[in-house]
């Protein structure tokens, strides 16, 4: 490889944001006519690392180095100019707006013919008259691509272009890039978290972990065993796990997930036929990679979301106790407490109440005494920061917010427990008070349901494991008959591919 | 629970209400300049409205009276916003219950005062609450926004009203008249005062009292809190059904207080409605003095606070009475204290950004 291919190139980035190093002196480089992967979890620092080269985001270290130059670029606008266009996952396309009409905002001395010739170049005809809302994402995408090509583009960062995008789209998709790349000369990078989109049009692929570069190779001298290791490979040193092992599938199932299908925001089908059954005071773990239909799930799980098909139901365990499993007996953390869960301009006491209340109080009228006795409990034991219970939620930092919502589930006198990634984003001493609270409601008969991201979390805490691609649940085995390795490949849809080329 | 740095709820409280009373200064300040603008005394024009209002025991008592139907009033908004129902149609609501009031206490033929005065009261209630919880309905079932439906409807509700006026329940003495009136209520269903206090203030206040301890003690006042604050949270934990009725019933309440504001000013003060007595014939502001709309300032003013909110109103009715005393006494037209009103409710909206602004300030970096 020559030098003289290095297109644009990023030497030592960092980035920190408050105290969070979202990336940690990481030199990639885009080379002429190729794609360039950048591959990595949620939160790897991928979509980070493309706003720094593309001028959104200021590095607080390193350099950046465009065609051979030392450059900085001011703003995004400014690399815009010096031909690097960005296609991110929300497209800059103007949604009541035709195809002719977004088209000519960025070329308006095209005619129609020349117009219809730029969009027929990158892949299939398109009604110019169309409105871009009507569209498919993949042919709006395909408009991206267009404007930025009409434009001369020499650099083209895609920030997860294949999330939107149905399988046969993205293998088109991928085939044009490639094409796209020898003909033009353009030099490409691609942000994804799914192995898949690496291996059969790229050439160069980087792996990011929390922040850090830890693999950086051509495609062609690795493989997805590589890659997955690189990707999920042990993290910080943990707790030792607790060896006890509790007989599984004995007890009567509290809860009977029986296949559950579920309509997506984005997508037709987020949950695809999922069946499992809850067992009392057993921790049920649910791994995926964010946006494979682990958090439509919970919430079809829960009741906030309607099954297409499919019905959540108590089993023996409850019935037999003759109480309905009603919202009152399940306790559910979301994965974004301040959009579900809590009211960040209430009391931090009155968002104990929220699910706490009926606990506390009989009849119809508020026992603030016991609600405020019951909340100081639970800031005590989960370490929650904050004055009194009669500051507003708003008023604490974001950890401690998301602590008042697991504390307060937590605190619930429930038959289930549903959890979505509770210990995300807080540091590893309250990550591990929130684990033994889990284990320890777990112990007292809740039956658990935690979703997770965290592979790691995953094997902690469960008993029982699945994982969950596009989708599609994995057999739910005991935790011991995985392994780190098995459960990332299936996480990152390896397992789809293997069948593919079977 | 960090030690430390204190923290008082107490303080906070003063806070807010010091910041309440600086937005009333600013606004008569500013009132003040308007004034001087006009080349009359700031000095001379706030001595008139202050002694047409406060000047006299008779003049206390009427303005005490007239803060009545905007207490009423308020209370219904109070509820609205804290559970998020937007209600704007408070003009239409309490013009409903007015007309209601007259009819039934019209209609019943009895002498008998606190039984004309609880069932007009209730009926009131019961008509302009089942009016606003149309927009509840609407925005539960179909998402229809609810400012938009229950200010559409506050028109809809002048018009019905304007045509009971005009023709079943017109008042025969005005019938060919330019201006249209119904029927006058019976003496006996006119509220008693006592010292020139009409007997709806005490009632006003003790709704106040009734809701700020239904608020802050029920687990009814809770929810509503929570639902007003986060939708999503009061769904995820109170369920959805229950959540939907909880929205309605806010909606109804809403509506039942504001139309209790109508069946007070008709009882204490105007004794009948009046169409297109101003602001031309299809306006419900002759009768309703606007406080459908001015009750949202108040409410504001006073921090969805049931008792601040009394205050408030007094305020409000002040700047009201002031500038008619104003009109009267000194010829400044009454467009004069709309604007201080008007500076108040800019700066009652400011205020939140203010806030945030001055806490940016004092941020350290």
């Amino acid at each position: 490889m020559q030098e003289s291919d290095l297109v644009l190139e990023g030497r030592d980035l960092s980035k920190r944001f408050a105290d969070l190093t979202a990336v940690d002196g990481v030199s990639v480089a885009v080379r002429r006519g190729q794609i360039t992967v950048l591959l990595g979890e949620n939160g790897a620092g991928k979509s980070t690392y493309i706003k720094m080269l593309n001028g959104t985001l200021k590095p607080n270290s390193g350099t950046l180095y465009y065609e051979g130059q030392e450059t900085k670029f001011g703003s995004a606008r400014h690399a815009v100019k010096r031909k690097i266009h960005t296609i991110y996952q929300s497209f800059a396309l103007i949604d009541l707006f035709t195809v002719k009409e977004n088209m000519k905002l960025i070329f308006p001395d095209k005619t129609d013919d020349e117009l219809r010739a730029m969009i027929q170049q990158y892949g299939k005809a398109v009604d110019l008259d169309e409105r871009v809302a009507l569209l498919p994402a993949g042919i709006k995408q395909r408009l991206e691509i267009t404007k930025a090509l009409g434009s001369d583009a020499k650099v083209l960062l895609m920030d997860e272009p294949t999330s939107v995008l149905a399988y046969e789209e993205r293998d088109r998709l991928f085939k044009d890039l490639a094409r796209l790349g020898k003909e033009k000369g353009l030099a490409i990078l691609i942000a994804t978290h799914k192995l898949q989109d690496v291996m059969d049009y790229c050439q160069q692929v980087a792996v990011l972990k929390g922040g850090k570069l830890v693999l950086q190779k051509p495609v062609r001298d690795t493989n997805l065993k590589e890659l997955t290791v690189a990707m999920f490979g042990a993290s910080e040193e943990l707790e030792e796990a607790p060896t006890e092992t509790k007989p599984v599938g004995e007890t009567e199932s509290v809860l009977e997930v029986r296949n559950l299908s579920v309509r997506g925001d984005n997508v037709p089908l987020a949950v695809k036929e999922a069946s499992f059954s809850m067992h009392k005071g057993e921790i049920l773990c649910i791994i995926a990679i964010a946006g494979n239909g682990q958090l439509e799930l919970a919430d079809a799980v829960y009741g906030l979301r309607k099954p297409l098909s499919g019905d959540v139901a108590p089993g023996p365990a409850i019935l037999k106790t003759g109480r309905k499993l009603r919202v009152g007996r399940v306790a559910f953390a979301s994965d974004d407490p301040v959009q579900t869960g809590l009211a960040v301009d209430l009391s931090v006491k009155d968002n104990f109440g929220v699910s706490l209340l009926d606990q506390t109080s009989k009849g119809r009228l508020v026992d603030w005494k016991a609600l405020e006795d019951l909340s100081n409990k639970a800031i005590e034991k989960f370490e929650i920061k904050c004055y009194a219970t009669d500051e507003f939620l708003r008023e604490l930092s974001g950890g401690n917010i998301q602590k008042v919502l697991v504390a307060r589930e937590l605190s619930r006198d429930v038959d289930v427990l549903i959890a979505v990634h509770p210990a995300r984003g807080l540091d590893m001493h309250t990550t591990y008070l929130v684990y033994r609270s889990i284990m320890e409601v777990a112990r007292k008969g809740i039956s658990v349901l935690l979703i997770s991201e965290d592979v790691d979390e995953a094997l902690y805490l469960s008993d029982r494991l699945g994982a969950m691609y596009e989708g599609r649940l994995s057999e739910i085995k005991p935790k011991g008959l995985w392994t780190r390795e098995t459960l990332g490949s299936y996480m990152i849809g390896a397992h789809v591919m293997q069948e593919a080329k079977v | 629970m960090e030690p430390g740095k204190k923290f008082s709820i107490w303080r906070r409280r003063f806070r807010e209400t010091a910041l309440s009373t600086v937005v009333v200064l600013v606004s008569v300040v500013v009132g003040a300049l308007l004034v001087a603008f006009e080349g009359r005394s700031p000095v001379a024009a706030y001595g008139t409205i202050v002694s047409s209002t406060f000047g006299s025991t008779s003049n206390i008592a009427y303005t005490l009276s007239q803060s009545s139907p905007l207490i009423l009033v308020a209370m219904g908004l109070v509820i609205a916003f804290r559970g998020s129902f937007w209600n704007g149609g408070g003009e239409g609501q309490m013009l409903l219950g007015g007309i209601t009031g007259v009819i039934v206490t019209y209609s019943l033929h009895v002498n008998n005062t606190p039984l004309l005065l609880l069932v007009g009261f209730v009926a009131a209630f019961i008509v302009s609450g089942a009016w606003a919880s149309i927009s509840g309905i609407l925005k539960v079932l179909f998402g229809i926004d609810d400012i938009v439906s229950s200010l559409l409807l506050s028109a809809t509700a002048a018009f019905i009203v304007f045509y009971l006026v005009r023709v079943p329940f017109a008042s025969p003495s005005t019938a060919t008249a330019a201006v249209l009136a119904s029927v006058n209520i019976p003496k006996a269903a006119q509220f008693p005062s006592v010292g020139g206090i009409s007997g709806t203030f005490p009632l006003a206040i003790a709704g106040a009292v009734v809701l700020a301890w239904v608020l802050a003690k029920t687990k009814f006042g809770f929810r509503l809190k929570v639902l007003g604050s986060n939708r999503n949270t009061a769904v995820a934990y109170f369920g959805k059904g229950p959540t939907n009725r909880l929205f309605i019933l806010i909606s109804f309440l809403s509506g039942g207080f504001i139309g209790m504001g109508g069946m007070a000013m008709v009882s204490a003060f105007t004794g009948n409605i009046v169409a297109g007595a101003s602001g031309g014939a299809y306006s419900a502001g002759g009768f309703t003095n606007s406080y459908g709309f001015i009750g949202i300032a108040v409410v504001f003013l006073a921090g969805l606070d049931p008792i601040a909110s009394i205050a408030a109103s007094i305020f409000f009715v002040t700047l009201v009475i002031g500038g008619l005393g104003l009109l009267v006494l000194m010829a400044v037209p009454t467009s004069l204290t709309i604007s201080i009103s008007g500076v108040a409710i800019l700066f009652v909206s400011a205020r939140v950004p203010i806030m945030d602004r001055l806490k940016a300030l004092r941020r350290p970096k």
